[in-house]
């Protein structure tokens, strides 16, 4: 029992920092992603390869993020020229083409994934059992929010703000709202791929359907049930919708309309979230 | 005093409709500079040409006698150069403070990692600029709004926190596009005097388009009349006022 509630414990957490990340883009920058899961299958496959490479897990971790940002920048570079709204096309179109990659590549398995990735170590001391791997994530967390925070509460966030409101305002502020656009997708890729990368070490199996449209929707749906733009709030967003299936599990059957319902009541009384200001209107049907 | 800002032959044509067909335009360092027409003249095109908004098709740009006619926005603002919008603009989700703060972006050198870290350079930056927007709040009689959210301030004080916004980039040359439109006129009087005080403490060059005539003849030294994309006179408000192609194409009889 106590091993079930510490893997309902770690999933939260990893989703945790997959809605913080995608609320470092969609709330913080107004800039919408429909395939963030790619970003975490990008990181958990770059992680899992390097360390079946015999890389070590902190290296492999490291450099998952750093993978992943890049994969990131080459998505924003050409989309983010145009307006915001390809971008969301884009993400979306790039979400559905990750999938099918991993799926039929060579080195990733195809539809099988990997198998066999070996568990995470840090300086030699093995993260196997679930307590210790809890801690560990927890305190990735941390860092996330805590390097979050201080960049929300900066000139960046400043910016970011901006941006998302009203972008040609924000570049009369002297702005470089293209840098700053790029810088955002980087850092939420960044934290995703970090994500990957404790999931693949966790599972030990990955394979591509994990990270498909419908994880990028239910990341989304955890962003704007705990708030655009909150940092608590994603937190409590993706708990509760990590939680919520557990809590059911006895009526598997009936499962999604309940989770249909709980998201259009959220969004008929209470549009900004548990702990967000925006409404999700805001971000998603303003004019351009 | 010499020229801050020069504009040179500017055309602009959208889909072959000639928005702006070469206009010519100098503004002396210090001014307060009206720019009038009747609608579809050509004057907000021309305050987006100028500030970068859009690009030209034809003619220069020089602030400070430096070619600006090819760069970014926020080179421009770097440079010297702001600017308000016709419609409201405040950043919504923000703080009266905040959105003054924002202004104030490129004064801050702390780099990313700095933020990251939250670096003694950076907290210092950041509390010098909360002390500068709230003084420059008090400058605009707008300090004990000052942590209120902007979008529960009066049309009129809203109006009057994105000039602060832009005032806070520290420009050279100030834009306002219509400051006047939408307000009472208590508000506009207010506003009158606002420029005025601006344009003495932050030693601004101010350009502004306006319909308000009262406002316009009151406040600026130099008119520049404009009418189906050219410039159809230029002078004192009072030459402006009484020239008859000016009172044709704009003023009309009544004003006179």
């Amino acid at each position: 029992m106590t091993a079930y509630i510490l893997h309902v414990c770690i999933i939260m957490v990893l989703f945790s920092m997959l809605s913080l990340s995608l609320n470092i883009a969609v709330g913080m920058t107004g800039l919408v992603s429909l395939g963030h899961a790619a970003f975490f299958g990008i990181g958990a496959y770059a992680s899992g390869l390097m360390m079946l490479c015999g890389l070590p897990f902190e290296v492999s971790l490291v450099l998952s993020g750093i993978v992943t940002s890049v994969f990131g920048i080459i998505l924003a570079v050409p989309s983010l020229r145009v307006k915001d709204d390809y971008l969301a096309i884009v993400t979306l179109g790039f979400g559905i083409i990750a999938v099918i990659i991993l799926m039929n590549m060579d080195i990733t398995g195809g539809p099988d994934g990997l198998t066999g990735i070996p568990p995470a170590s840090v300086f030699g001391v093995a993260l196997t059992s679930k307590p210790v791997y809890f801690a560990f994530c927890s305190s990735i967390l941390a860092i996330m929010v805590l390097t979050t925070s201080r960049l929300k509460a900066s000139k960046v966030g400043r910016a970011w703000a901006a941006i998302r409101d009203n972008d040609t305002v924000a570049m009369f502020m002297g702005i470089n709202i293209y840098y700053y656009k790029v810088l955002c997708i980087v850092i939420s890729s960044f934290w995703a791929g970090i994500a990957g990368s404790l999931y693949a070490h966790y599972t030990g199996y990955i394979n591509p359907m994990t990270f498909g449209m419908q994880t990028s929707i239910m990341i989304l749906a955890m962003v704007v049930l705990g708030g655009i733009g909150s940092i608590p709030g994603s937190i409590i967003g993706a708990s509760v919708l990590v939680l919520l299936p557990e809590l059911l599990r006895g009526f598997e059957a009936h499962q999604g309309i309940f989770y249909g319902a709980l998201l259009v009541t959220m969004m008929v009384l209470r549009p900004q979230g548990i702990m967000g200001k925006m409404k999700v209107t805001d971000i998603f049907a303003r004019g351009s | 005093m010499g020229v801050i800002l020069k504009v040179d032959s500017i055309h602009k044509s959208f889909m072959g409709i000639r928005a702006l067909n070469g206009v010519d335009l100098e503004v002396e360092e210090g001014q307060i500079l009206g720019i009038i027409g009747p609608n579809g003249a050509g004057k907000t095109t021309l305050f987006n040409v100028i500030t970068g908004l859009i690009r030209q098709d034809l003619g220069h740009i020089y602030l400070e006698g430096k070619d600006i006619s090819r760069a970014p926005i926020y080179s421009r603002v770097r440079l010297g150069m702001a600017r308000t919008f016709q419609n409201l603009t405040i950043f919504r989700d923000m703080s009266v403070l905040e959105n003054v703060m924002s202004g104030g972006h490129l004064h801050i050198n702390s780099g990313l990692l700095d933020c990251i870290l939250d670096s003694r350079k950076k907290r210092q930056e950041e509390s010098r600029l909360v002390l500068d927007a709230r003084a420059l709040l008090r400058l605009f009689g707008l300090e004990d709004k000052a942590d209120q959210e902007a979008i529960n301030l009066s049309y009129g004080e809203q109006r009057k926190v994105e000039i602060a916004r832009a005032v806070a980039t520290r420009p050279k040359v100030l834009f306002l596009d219509e400051p006047a439109s939408g307000m009472n006129p208590r508000e506009t009087e207010e506003l009158d005097s606002l420029i005025k005080r601006i344009r003495k403490d932050m030693h601004l060059t101010i350009v502004l388009i306006e319909h308000d005539m009262n406002l316009v003849m009151d406040i600026c030294e130099k008119v520049v009349v404009m009418f189906e994309g050219s410039v159809l006179t230029s002078g004192s408000p009072l030459e402006v006022r009484n020239d008859q192609r000016v009172i044709d194409a704009y003023l009309g009889e009544d004003i006179v």
